[in-house]
């Protein structure tokens, strides 16, 4: 996390149809933004241009920008779409059908025309090999590598790009896929290799064979999209990171993201309601449990059937910031450790987010404080919250 | 204030979040069992009755039988406990095969929802238990060996389980852990029930559900009745043999529509026998009208009111209406032919809707031993889906449940659990029945013992004798097979797997739909190329020569 109060950030996300780049200046905590047309043939294009067009627009110096932070609908595009490169699978004997079984269990009850995707790998591009691990991670029958010369031939003649490997208990005891690998390595090595030990480490065969064959399937081509967009950053003078983020929101450097673009298949919409949390801890409107119209006002709690045990407003006993202010003016506050947890309660939990009260000390006249509320006329006399925000790293 | 009117967007929204709940609700329940039975194959099901006992609304991940038996548990439980006598926190159980689901194996439970005070709904949830305690085997004379049978009794009374019911179940059941973690799990699941539904009555201002409910059931009662009125009146059967235990048994259908009415009569099949593969009649209406609903109103969502014009019958002593005691364990091995005897009468009328038999009544096996580790007794269930019946313009999936709705588990997860390997869980080439739309390909799934002591191993399988029927001109799905070291065994027997013993479980294909001869040439070259028909079946089945 950095700690920089200063610099700029560059937010980037790619759509079907258009491309959006953010510059946020943190000092000032600022956003500027631009959007341009995607350029679907190589999306890299407009994301350069839209860099190069927002930093120019704001005097801002390539050098100044801290971090360019990517989220993207690509891995999900592509594996909707089936835009990925021809991919193979590699797995133990006796069990190349488990990618197509699955788990035999209807998603949608009554239909009885129901479709099930079909899977990445057809049939005779799914091969075998004889060896077996078992629940323990013991070698219960040692692998035959030789027969890999084999499969590899039959994977050049199909025109396989990527191969994906997953034999049984690898998540215990990966050396059996490690070995693969490492002799396609010097026997095919323009093959693209993903190993389910190394992409899901899970129990399961049939989602860690799922997993990793749709790790394989995009692995080319978002290898590819990263190095343009990293090259093309560097060319510009962009040299810091690029982070991108993965399923669960947080984000992972480049090198990361390219080995296992499987874990950024939600990247964008992961993004967006990240971005729409932030927002809504910010919003005027929403705030603690489902709001209706004519909520929290002094005398009622929810509805108008409910009522505060105070009036004026039931609120926690805990101080988050406490500050002396001296005569009539506009004061600015300091961050403290409690209102950052505060607001990342509100985001974790947006139901929790009742704001703060701003309370004086209403013991005697002399120290009373009146302050405006967002309704002032005088729009400088407003109160303004301001929370910058971190992308959580990854673990 | 929001408005209070019940319009459509109103109704849908409320709707999608009843719907939401009870999928969020079963999840809960899910991730908080013990049993691989619930978390891995999902045999369970979670629903919302209303305080009339209406079903309006069940969690996706549902097995079809048991949403269908639950109304009619709730049904006997308020004969038992009047609905003024219930109190917050209370949950009933039971797992009485006739007010049940068919057998001891599942138990269910009613709990009912209070909000502020006032009783809205009731959450129904029934799960498998691998084990129920007795002797049950596919020899069982009566229900009584079958196990514990657990009559409507209260569990929990006012948030506090009754020591007494959890002291039976404890004492006469061989994994009491893992029943009652499903059982507690449950629990979790009602209470996350009850404080969202509350949380949706606040939202909505709403003080019940009584309006949304009666708009729900009333809007899919005329979409069914609808349907029903669109075909022509008549009088439609079907007739087959299928295994049997001794001797082959004959499923008799009618179908009978007049109006907006539908009757379902199973009478002309077999006398019940004295082996437990025979059917309440819960399950077999429970079956008849999810058949009923996938072939006529998939659409609109599936509660009480979709049924209300539809009466399900079978003579009292028959398969498919047995009396007690009868044995009743493997009452699915009945109760799966509903749908395709239903689907089968109905495809002179309905030609372009019906799907062909799929490989089921479903397969499983139980494995009892010790593990090798400790030495502990164990007891584990495999299920496992044959092909699936063509589809009425596709071809069938291969090895997909119907029509349960029961997943498999992870073969690594079974591995972990029980001292056997599986060796292969793979397609079987040239098992799907022809036609222009083929059935779904067959699997064979092999189990090798590693342990050093006898593991007992019980099976009841079907379709051996009787393959899985093609329909309007299409072939049968290959016939299953039951083998130990490669020798054929009884499809319902009880066997003892020595050290080292490999049995074998290769599953019925489903059967195809129209002519084979209408199949396109790329298809049956597709099929040869994926390795799943050979060149010989291709010539036999479809006339198809490589050139």
């Amino acid at each position: 996390m950095s700690d920089a109060m200063s610099g700029y950030r560059i937010g980037v996300d790619i759509g079907g149809t258009f491309t959006d780049v953010v510059l946020w200046n943190i000092a000032n905590a600022r956003t500027e933004k631009t959007k341009l047309l995607t350029t679907p043939d190589e999306p890299s294009r407009a994301v350069m241009e839209g860099v190069r067009q927002i930093l120019s627009d704001n005097n801002v110096a390539p050098r100044e920008v801290d971090a360019v932070i990517h989220g993207t609908t690509l891995v999900a595009n592509a594996l909707i779409e089936r835009k990925g490169v021809k991919t193979g699978l590699i797995t133990t004997r006796g069990f190349k059908d488990v990618l197509e079984i699955g788990r035999e269990w209807r998603y949608d009850l009554f239909n009885l025309d129901i479709e099930l995707p079909t899977p990445i790998v057809d049939r005779p591009d799914r091969h075998e090999i004889t060896e077996r691990v078992d629940s323990d991670g013991n070698i219960l029958t040692p692998i035959e590598l030789s027969e890999l010369d084999q499969i590899s031939e039959s994977l050049a003649a199909a025109g396989i790009e990527s191969v994906g490997v997953c034999l049984l208990h690898a998540y215990r005891n990966a050396s059996h896929e490690s070995a693969i690998r490492d002799y396609l390595a010097k026997t095919a090595p323009t093959l693209s290799v993903s190993l389910s030990s190394d992409v899901s480490p899970e129990m399961g065969e049939y989602e860690r064979s799922s997993t990793t064959v749709a790790n394989a399937y995009i692995h080319p081509i978002f290898k590819t999209y990263v190095d343009l967009l990293v090259d093309g950053l560097s060319a510009l003078g962009c040299e810091k990171d690029l982070l991108l983020v993965l399923s669960d929101g947080r984000t992972v450097r480049q090198d990361t993201a390219t080995q296992f673009p499987i874990r950024l298949v939600q990247s964008g919409p992961a993004a967006g309601a990240q971005a729409a949390s932030i927002y809504g801890a910010m919003s005027n409107e929403g705030n603690g449990t489902a709001p209706a119209a004519e909520d929290a006002t002094w005398v009622h709690r929810m509805f108008n059937s409910v009522l505060w045990q105070t009036p004026g407003g039931d609120f926690s006993p805990l101080i988050s910031a406490l500050v002396s202010v001296g005569d009539s003016s506009r004061y600015t506050w300091d961050s403290t450790g409690e209102m950052v947890a505060d607001v990342q309660g509100w985001i974790d939990d947006p139901s929790t987010n009742f704001g703060w009260l701003i309370l004086g000390n209403e013991t005697t006249s002399r120290t009373t404080k009146r302050f405006d509320s967002k309704e002032s006329p005088t729009a400088g006399n407003r109160p303004t919250l301001t929370i910058i925000y971190e992308f959580p790293a990854e673990n | 204030m929001p408005d209070k009117t019940l319009d459509s967007i109103r109704l849908g929204l409320i709707w999608q979040r009843l719907n939401g709940i009870v999928d969020q609700v079963s999840e809960t329940f899910i991730r908080a069992a013990f049993s691989t039975v619930v978390r891995e194959n999902y045999d369970m099901a979670f629903s919302l009755l209303d305080v009339r006992g209406r079903q309006f609304a069940q969690s996706k991940r549902s097995i079809p039988s048991f949403i269908g038996t639950l109304p009619r548990t709730l049904a006997a439980v308020l004969k038992k406990f009047p609905l003024k006598t219930f109190k917050p926190g209370d949950v009933i159980i039971t797992n009485d095969a006739w007010i049940g689901t068919g057998h001891l194996n599942d138990i269910s439970m009613i709990c009912p929802i209070f909000v502020n005070g006032r009783l809205i709904a009731f959450a129904g949830s029934t799960a498998h238990t691998v084990d129920i305690g007795g002797a049950p085997s596919p020899t069982a004379q009566d229900c009584f060996e079958e196990g514990l049978c657990i009559p409507i009794c209260k569990i929990v009374e006012q948030g506090a389980e009754i020591p007494l019911v959890i002291d039976f179940l404890t004492e006469n059941l061989r994994a009491p852990d893992e029943t009652l973690g499903d059982i507690r799990a449950q629990f979790a699941a009602y209470h996350d029930c009850q404080q969202k539904l509350a949380h949706v009555l606040e939202d909505e201002c709403l003080n019940d559900l009584e309006d949304v409910i009666e708009e729900i059931i009333s809007r899919s009662s005329k979409s069914m009745r609808d349907v029903i009125a669109s075909l022509p009146d008549g009088r439609y059967c079907d007739e087959f043999q299928v295994d049997g235990f001794d001797v082959p048994l004959t499923i008799k259908c009618a179908v009978t529509i007049k109006g907006d009415t539908i009757d379902v009569d199973f009478a002309g099949s077999s006398a019940q026998i004295d082996r437990p593969i025979n059917c309440v009649l819960n399950y077999t209406y429970a079956y008849s009208c999810f058949a009923l609903k996938c072939l006529l109103d998939p659409e609109v969502p599936n509660n009480s009111g979709a049924f209300e014009t539809v009466t399900v019958r079978a003579p009292e002593g028959s398969l498919f209406n047995a009396a007690r005691p009868a044995p009743v364990w493997g009452r699915h091995l009945t109760g799966h032919y509903a749908p395709p005897a239903i689907f089968g009468a109905l495809s002179q009328i309905l030609p372009g809707k019906v799907i062909a038999e799929s490989g089921s009544p479903l397969w499983n096996v139980y494995f009892k031993g010790h593990q090798e580790k400790d030495g502990a007794p164990f007891i584990k269930m495999f299920f496992m889906n044959g092909g699936h019946g063509a589809q009425s313009a596709n071809d069938g999936p291969g090895c997909l449940s119907f029509p349960s709705n029961v997943s498999n588990q992870p073969v690594e997860l079974f591995e972990n659990q029980a001292p056997l390997l599986i060796t292969e869980k793979c397609f079987v080439p040239d098992t799907a029945g022809a036609g222009k739309f083929r059935g779904g390909d067959a699997q064979r799934i092999s189990f090798r013992s590693n342990a050093s002591t006898p593991i007992t191993m019980t099976i009841r399988h079907e379709r051996i004798t009787y393959p899985p029927r093609g329909l309007l001109g299409g072939g049968n799905g290959a016939p299953g097979k039951d083998l130990i070291n490669g020798e054929t065994i009884p499809a319902k027997s009880r066997q003892v797997l020595e050290p080292g013993d490999l049995a074998t479980f290769q599953m019925p294909g489903g059967g195809g739909l129209h002519d084979a001869r209408e199949r396109p040439k790329g298809a049956v070259s597709r099929d040869i190329k994926r390795g799943l028909l050979s060149p010989e079946q291709a010539h036999l089945s479809y006339g198809y020569d490589h050139e």
